[in-house]
């Protein structure tokens, strides 16, 4: 839609418009899409804040269980470090994955369903 | 060695300005001038946005942290990597969905423009040259203590660079700078510890035995808790919680995920963005710990008591040592990539401050959107060109004052002002005109309270206690904002909301 693409503007919008928008936010679909997304970004921050909260209070609160050597002069502090490379790269991946099996179709659905009357200009 | 690393480093920059030569015939809309043209592929922006975050900082500085205090200065090294897990979660698909160049579009899209809109762009423009500000006086720093030249020639060098790429190229220019930058540092760096871990025979325990016996340091290098500045368990978590949160409300960051196609090219940057973090962070222990055994930290301090040379020296002795042509060439190649990283850092912030003046605040509020391409791509290149001006006056101003805090401040305003309203904008029906004003104005006034009245400023006799005060301000940005939307009304914002709500989630009617 090149230089037609709306421009962001406060201005108050024509009721069609609005009543548009209103009619895919309210739509099944978008309504589906939006739980499938939020069903993952919710529990994966969660998991995300507890992985560096864990990792906190072990270096702040157990400075001993921290320094425990498990192989050599390697230390649990230094293994879970390393380890959080790992798991936040994993956890990136599998949520791209997701969204373009489980979200993507969706929004090629809610597409279909309200993208005829686009605002071209 | 000196001579060598300024051949290098003339070569490179060589490279750098064929690049602005090539993109300079290309820019010719706001578009190629501000997203470059939106045709980067998402690996290639992946590695740029992994170039702002590439800096001499984490390249140079991480590694002389762990080298001095041990292990406690990985912290920047997991929250940098980190935090584009949070970007990938939360802003990169709905800012790419919902804007069109900057980070403003996507928080005045609900709101009253007119209020909004100069609000974020102040707050952009100040972050950015505030960030800007210290990279330029570190650049001095540094090609004081690797080039041999006087400060202010380094300064002025990376200034007037900075301003050719930006003028001339654009955010085309930008991002294949970064690209480049960010390749040759990854290789660098790869071959760097290839060479270190050489010496202790692929074995981590062995390096780590090496620092446990060595005399002037100690098994405390390996454990958490020797560094002063996150000694207390609240100054630990307050920096690495705005460092993990405060990356998502960054302006030049965010900025680059406009330059991509479409959506899906936005989504793949960011994964591949915490990709290269992760391949170069992963790292960074053994160049910290490598010096600190092959090197020797007192060797390190006699030259510079900041640790930068750390690494550099690392090279040096890993590849051959002093005199050695091998060993000299790797420290020169290096220290000419350090300095590289730098300009093109620079450059960034240079693109994000000079769009947060040229396009959010003249064209879209003196201009009222009324101006033609040819006009707003000249309107963007004089911005850029005053930027680069100002900010190599504000550095030779403030190069012989410690700056380093003005970094620290950036992030507690982005996270603590932007972040908010930038959250609530994409996911809070409630949100309101108000409201956001009155967190991005107050959040703003708070971090830079807190960090004026703070240790980093002033010292022992501190008001406020933090010298991160992420984990204080950032709540009381959301409570602001939170409480300005609940106390108001804004009709317009909240028929908006389903707008935004299914543009920024879908992708329906996106910027092509």
């Amino acid at each position: 839609m090149s230089a037609g693409a709306k421009p962001i503007s406060t201005a108050k919008p024509e009721p069609a418009v609005a009543g548009r928008w209103a009619e895919a936010y309210q739509s099944e679909t978008f309504k589906a899409l939006s739980r499938k997304r939020f069903g993952f970004v919710i529990p994966a921050l969660l998991a995300f804040s507890a992985l560096f909260l864990v990792l906190w209070i072990m270096q702040s609160m157990f400075p001993a269980a921290a320094r425990y050597r498990v192989y050599g002069y390697v230390n649990v502090n230094f293994i879970y470090t390393m380890a959080i490379f790992p798991i936040v790269w994993i956890l990136g991946f599998v949520f791209v994955r997701y969204i373009r099996r489980e979200v993507y179709p969706l929004e090629r659905e809610l597409n279909r369903q309200f993208d005829r009357g686009r605002d071209h200009e | 060695m000196n001579k060598l690393a300024i051949g290098l480093f003339l070569a490179l920059i060589a490279i750098t300005l064929y690049i602005t030569y090539w993109s300079a015939k290309r820019v010719k809309t706001t578009t190629d001038f501000y997203a470059a043209g939106r045709q980067i592929k998402g690996w290639q922006n992946g590695l740029a946005i992994v170039g702002e975050f590439l800096t001499a900082a984490a390249f140079l500085g991480i590694g002389g942290l762990i080298s001095f205090w041990g292990v406690d200065g990985q912290i920047y090294s997991i929250t940098w990597f980190a935090s584009y897990l949070v970007v990938l979660l939360l802003v990169a698909e709905p800012i790419r969905n919902s804007g069109k160049y900057t980070f403003a579009d996507v928080v005045s899209y609900r709101l009253d423009e007119r209020i909004i809109r100069p609000l974020a762009a102040i707050n952009a423009f100040l972050i950015s040259l505030m960030y800007l500000i210290p990279q330029m006086v570190a650049a001095g720093a540094l090609s004081k203590l690797l080039f041999g030249v006087p400060a202010s020639t380094g300064l002025i060098v990376v200034g007037v660079l900075m301003i050719v790429y930006i003028t001339f190229g654009g955010m085309l220019a930008a991002t294949w700078i970064q690209v480049l930058k960010a390749m040759i540092l990854l290789c660098g760096a790869y071959v760097l510890a290839f060479l270190v871990m050489r010496q202790f025979h692929f074995s981590i325990n062995a390096l780590f035995a090496a620092v446990a016996n060595s005399k002037d340091l100690g098994t405390a290098w390996l454990e958490p808790g020797r560094w002063p500045l996150i000694k207390t368990p609240v100054e630990r978590l307050s920096l690495g919680f705005t460092l993990l949160f405060g990356t998502a409300a960054l302006p030049h960051v965010l900025m680059r995920f406009y330059t991509v196609p479409t959506k899906q090219h936005a989504q793949g940057s960011a994964l591949w963005s915490l990709t290269f973090m992760m391949i170069f962070h992963v790292l960074t222990f053994i160049f910290g710990l490598g010096a600190a055994v092959l090197v020797g930290n007192k060797v390190i301090k006699a030259l510079d008591a900041g640790g930068n040379i750390a690494v550099p020296l690392l090279a040096r002795t890993v590849a051959g040592g002093q005199g050695t042509l091998s060993g000299e060439l790797f420290m020169s190649f290096l220290v000419a990539v350090a300095f590289i990283t730098i300009i093109a850092a620079t450059s960034g912030l240079c693109i994000a401050a000079s769009s947060a003046f040229s396009y959010d605040f003249w064209y879209r509020v003196i201009k009222r959107g009324q101006q033609d391409h040819a006009g707003q791509v000249r309107t963007a290149r004089l911005a850029a060109f005053a930027i680069g001006v100002l900010a190599i006056l504000g550095g030779l101003a403030v190069q012989h004052v410690n700056v380093a805090y003005l970094a620290g401040m950036a992030f507690a305003i982005a996270a603590t002002a932007n972040m908010p309203t930038l959250i609530f904008s994409l996911y809070w029906k409630g949100l309101t005109t108000k409201g956001a004003f009155i967190g991005m104005l107050g959040g703003a006034l708070v971090a830079v309270a807190c960090v004026v009245t703070g240790p980093s400023i002033m010292g022992k006799n501190a008001m406020f206690p933090l010298n991160n005060p992420g984990i204080v301000t950032v709540p009381i940005g959301f409570l602001l904002t939170y409480l300005g939307s609940v106390l108001t009304r804004d009709k317009v914002s909240a028929i908006k909301y389903q707008e935004l709500a299914v543009r920024s989630r879908s992708g329906l009617g996106a910027e092509s």
